[in-house]
């Protein structure tokens, strides 16, 4: 009985978290940096940009840009305008790189260069009408359509996502707050899901209800993924796949979280830190942290190598992980 | 000779600056991956059919991870690799504080947790019920006799019909029966959500025609705490009481650490016993 607790051969190895094709190795330490010279508050999205390098925004205003290469070396660091960090988007215009920021506390999108000079700013929507001031707009995320669209989600504010052109005009707001299917609590994360060329949809994370909802790039609603026990910031898409950090887990309690990976299928297939995935009657069984790894992962960014790069939110200042494929 | 200085100094710094050079080109960050042994398993998680329960309550104990081996106590000892595997659901037909633990060979075990499922000892639903001040609007539920209904809330206190919330100074509960009851303890059922401004209270004092009986102190409620639902139990003069006085004071500020410091916290209770 107690001979299974007994310690195994495998106790001084490197640890391996995850499930099924897709299995990491941890480097807790990636992203550690001198704490006085750059510091961060909560580590909120990270982004790869063409040369590689992965970008991180923080809401420290400090730095709120630290460029790093992927080997975790800093290279540049930027911001300091940004009080309420925490939606980072890369954008290619021809060429040329952007990034949008979305600001809480300012409560509008900053549209900057990867050098950090601002080009743009979209401030809170009062043409739609549905906004009696700014403070009711915290706008949490940003997606790019292909064609240059910009769809905003409201995920802190009214719930309301708002699709604007390229040149910045109101096209259309969708969602709002509610418990009806295309309606959202915590509207947090977005994006463009163009996996299948000829269907592209619109991804909006309903992180308070632990569901992905899908909408058609005119913002109707088509359906929606249900993640029992997983509190979704954001949808990244890679290749084929959907990786989602998941800032709280099970009964939502403090400390806990993981990361998501869904396949081509919408279909939970990995938890790293997470209970083994699986579905009873097409249903996923609610999900749980298993592993004390990860302290509330708000973001991760995946690289040409599939490794990933975690952001974690309220985790004592802490920088980001990197998890290695194996 | 000096000329012969100035080529030795050249050279010196030639060398100097080639090994920073060097330096820092190949400045990439060496991966120490995070091993087994520093690596913990989670606290499982404890479902229980019903807190409260007059017959028997079920409680599951779960950690869905390969090789997690769980661990439980039913007596509030400390779970141990020698204690019994968790491996059914267990049948509770008394109030039990039920501790589960993990274990795995690779890693290291899991923090202990803890839940208490409470009998209901004494039918309370026919006792006549008042409450100073009257709760807030939002959270009345169905009034004041939601406190002795037999029905316990989630720390989830927005679900349902079952938390009072107050935010008031003091909160008296009076508790007439219908026939005298033999009485040795008072049992408040509370909640701790600091991150909604509610925590626990500092003190509960039970008094019958004017004379205190019993008294409790809470001196963690002023510490951060994870959001939980907590029993407090206030041990009395054992006697057969027709009518008990519940008076529940909470801190008199939020702690100076909380966003909300100084102002008055909020109480929210479900329910009341007495055994």
């Amino acid at each position: 009985m107690g001979s299974t607790t007994a310690l195994s051969h495998d106790y001084f190895k490197d640890a391996i978290i995850g499930h099924g094709s897709h299995r990491y190795k941890i480097d807790m330490a990636w992203g550690e940096l001198n704490r006085k010279q750059f510091p961060v508050k909560d580590c909120h999205e990270m982004v790869q940009d063409a040369k590689g390098r992965i970008i991180l925004l923080t809401n420290h205003t400090q730095n709120n840009v630290l460029i790093y290469d992927k080997s975790g070396k800093l290279l540049d660091a930027w911001g300091k305008e940004y009080p309420g960090a925490h939606g980072l988007t890369l954008h290619d215009e021809n060429g040329e790189e952007f990034l949008y920021i979305a600001d809480n506390d300012r409560h509008e999108v900053i549209k900057t260069t990867l050098e950090g000079k601002v080009v743009q700013i979209f401030p809170y929507p009062k043409e739609t009408g549905k906004y009696e001031n700014k403070e009711a707009y915290i706008p949490t995320e940003t997606a790019i359509a292909s064609n240059g669209d910009l769809y905003v989600s409201d995920g802190y504010g009214s719930q309301y996502i708002i699709h604007y052109d390229s040149q910045g005009n109101l096209k259309n707001i969708f969602g709002g707050q509610g418990d009806e299917p295309h309606l959202f609590h915590n509207a947090h994360g977005i994006c463009i899901d163009d996996r299948d060329p000829k269907n592209v949809v619109v991804l909006i994370t309903a992180r308070q209800q632990n569901k992905l909802k899908r909408f058609t790039l005119e913002g109707d609603y088509i359906d929606s993924i249900d993640l029992p026990g997983a509190y979704i910031c954001r949808p990244v898409i890679h290749n084929k796949h959907i990786y989602l950090a998941t800032i709280w887990s099970g009964d939502g309690s403090e400390g806990t979280g993981f990361i998501s990976i869904l396949d081509e299928n919408n279909t939970l297939v990995s938890a790293p830190g997470g209970s083994t995935p699986k579905y009873e009657n097409e249903t996923l069984r609610p999900m749980h942290q298993t592993l004390r790894v990860f302290r509330h992962p708000h973001d991760v960014c995946v690289d040409e190598d599939e490794n990933l790069y975690v952001a974690q939110w309220n985790s004592w200042g802490t920088y980001p992980i990197k998890l290695y494929r194996v | 000779m000096a000329y012969r200085k100035n080529i030795g100094v050249a050279f010196f710094w030639c060398v100097i600056f080639m090994c920073l050079g060097t330096r820092v080109t190949s400045q990439s960050k060496q991966v120490t991956y995070l091993t087994n042994s520093s690596l913990k398993l989670a606290a499982p998680i404890i479902q229980v059919d019903s807190l409260l329960f007059k017959n028997s309550a079920l409680a599951k104990v779960l950690l869905r991870q390969d090789g997690a081996e769980l661990r439980y106590t039913l007596d509030g000892s400390e779970v141990s690799v020698g204690s019994p595997i968790y491996e059914s659901p267990l049948e509770l037909d008394k109030t039990t504080q039920l501790r589960a633990k993990a274990f795995h060979p690779d890693y290291q075990p899991s923090e202990t947790i803890s839940l208490t499922t409470r009998q209901i000892q004494k039918d309370l639903r026919t006792a006549e019920i008042q409450i100073q001040p009257k709760p807030s609007e939002t959270y009345s539920a169905s009034g004041a006799k939601t406190l002795i209904d037999g029905q316990k809330g989630s720390p989830n206190f927005r679900q349902g019909n079952f938390w009072l919330g107050f935010q008031a100074s003091k909160i008296s509960v009076a508790l007439n029966f219908e026939q005298p009851k033999e009485i040795k303890k008072v049992v408040v059922s509370v909640l701790n959500d600091q991150d909604s401004w509610i925590f626990l209270p500092q003190k509960l004092m039970v008094s019958a025609s004017g004379k205190t009986l019993g008294s409790v102190t809470l001196d963690g409620c002023h510490e951060k705490q994870t959001k939980h639902g907590d029993f407090l139990e206030i041990a009395i003069i054992p006697d057969a009481y027709s009518e008990l006085t519940l008076k529940i004071a909470p801190m008199e500020g939020i702690p100076e650490w909380h966003a909300g410091k100084g102002t008055t916290p909020w109480t929210f209770i479900d329910e009341i016993l007495i055994e």
